[in-house]
C-alpha cells in the first residue's frame, strides 16, 4: 500500500513516538510518502539534522500537482500540508493519506478519499507483527510524558489497539 | 419535474433549503435555525464559489433576504414548517420532492452543501458567528458582535479546531499566534 502522510503524522511517528526502525520495516511492504510540502513543513520544525536524515530514510518525496478544489475547503491557505496530501489522494485514488486533525479526516470522508491515521498505521504494524503490544503501551506512554498535543480520539483509539 | 416548477425549485433559493433542511448534521438532526440555515447557505456558497443566493452585510453579518422570503414561500406552499419558532424542517410533502431536487442540484454541490451543514450546524450561535466573520470578514462591517466575539478569539478559535471544524492553520490565524503557538496552547 502507497501512504501519503501529512506533517503532524509525521512528527508523531517518527520524531515524538520514536518508531523509526519500526517504520523503516514498515516500508519493506509499504510505500511511504510525503508531499514537498510536508517535508518543508517537518524541516522548518525545531529538529537535529538526525531528524532530517531520518525523515528521508523513511520518506519519498512525491511531487502533487494542487487541486484548486480543495483550497476554499481550507481557507483559500495551500500551507497546510493536508491539502497536499489529499490533493495527491485524490488524483491516486488507490493510496491512502495518513491524517490525525480532525477537520481534515472530516473532509477527507465528505469527499471520498480514502485515509487513515496514525494509529491506524500502527495497527497495520501490529497486525504485520511489527510492533507489539507491549510496544504499543510503551507508545502511550510516551504520549502521556509528551507536552505535544495529542487529540483524545487517538489516544481512545490507541487503547482499542492495545486492546486488539 | 413539473412539481418542481410549479413550486419554484428551479430556484437556488428554494432548492437548496431544502436540500439543506433534507441532511443530517452531526447529531442526526434535519431542523435547523434560522441563523443556522443563513450562515450553512453562505458558507456553501463560500465553497462553491457560485454565488446563487443574494447576501448583504447586517448587524448578525451575512444575511440574505431572499433566502427568508423563498423560506417564507415554501412555508406557504406547505413543503417547510416552524415546529418551533425560529426553527424549521421539512413536511412531509417537502421530503417527498427531496429527491427530485438532489437530482437537479447535482452531486458536488449536495455535497458541499452537506459539509457546510456539517460543519455548522450544531454549533453554539458564538461559534457560529465567530467563524463566518472570520471566514468572511467583510461580513463584520455593520456588525453588532464581531468585537466582542474577537476578544474571546483564543477559546473560540480552540473550541473550533478542537470540534473539527477548522484546521490547526486556520486556528492558529484566527487566534493570532503562530500555528505552532496555537497547538503549543493546547497542550499545556
Amino acid at each position: 500500500m502507497k501512504y501519503v502522510f501529512d506533517t503532524s503524522a509525521v512528527i508523531y511517528l517518527l520524531e515524538k513516538w520514536g518508531l523509526l526502525e519500526k517504520l523503516l520495516l514498515f516500508t519493506s511492504e509499504n510505500d511511504l510518502c510525503i508531499p514537498p510540502r510536508v517535508r518543508e513543513e517537518f524541516v522548518s520544525g525545531d529538529l537535529g539534522a538526525s531528524d532530517v536524515k531520518n525523515l528521508d530514510r523513511v520518506f519519498s518525496v512525491v511531487q502533487v500537482k494542487l487541486d484548486a478544489d480543495l483550497l476554499p475547503y481550507f481557507n483559500y491557505d495551500a500551507s497546510d500540508g493536508a491539502v497536499w496530501v489529499m490533493s495527491y489522494t485524490r488524483q491516486n485514488p488507490g493510496d491512502c493519506c495518513v491524517i490525525d486533525e480532525e477537520f481534515a479526516r472530516d473532509l477527507c470522508q465528505f469527499l471520498r478519499v480514502r485515509f487513515t491515521g496514525c494509529i491506524g498505521i500502527l495497527k497495520e504494524m501490529h497486525e504485520s507483527s511489527i510492533i507489539s503490544s507491549r510496544e504499543l503501551l510503551q507508545v502511550k506512554e510516551r504520549i502521556r510524558k509528551s507536552s505535544f498535543y495529542c487529540t483524545g480520539r487517538l489516544l481512545k483509539e490507541l487503547d482499542n489497539c492495545i486492546k486488539a | 419535474m413539473s412539481l418542481l416548477v410549479d413550486y419554484g425549485l428551479d430556484s437556488p433559493a428554494r432548492s437548496l433549503p431544502i436540500l439543506a433542511l433534507s441532511l443530517k448534521d452531526r447529531n442526526d438532526q434535519t431542523t435547523m435555525g434560522i441563523m443556522h440555515i443563513q450562515k450553512v447557505m453562505r458558507y456553501f456558497e463560500y465553497l462553491s464559489g457560485k454565488g446563487q443566493i443574494e447576501f448583504s452585510h447586517y448587524k448578525f453579518g451575512a444575511v440574505s433576504y431572499e433566502l427568508m422570503e423563498n423560506i417564507e414561500t415554501l412555508e406557504d406552499c406547505g413543503l417547510v414548517e416552524e415546529p418551533e419558532k425560529d426553527h424549521l424542517r421539512l413536511t412531509a410533502l417537502g421530503s417527498d420532492i427531496v429527491s427530485d431536487v438532489r437530482s437537479i442540484v447535482g452531486d458536488e454541490d449536495v455535497r458541499r452543501l452537506a459539509f457546510a451543514k456539517t460543519q455548522l450546524n450544531d454549533l453554539p450561535l458564538d461559534e457560529l458567528m465567530f467563524f463566518m466573520y472570520k471566514l468572511l470578514p467583510e461580513t463584520r462591517e455593520h456588525s453588532t458582535q464581531a468585537e466582542t466575539l474577537e476578544k474571546r478569539k483564543v477559546p473560540l478559535s480552540g473550541s473550533l479546531f478542537m470540534k473539527g471544524r477548522i484546521n490547526s492553520v486556520t486556528a492558529g490565524k484566527w487566534s493570532g499566534m503562530t500555528e505552532k503557538q496555537f497547538l503549543a496552547s493546547l497542550s499545556k
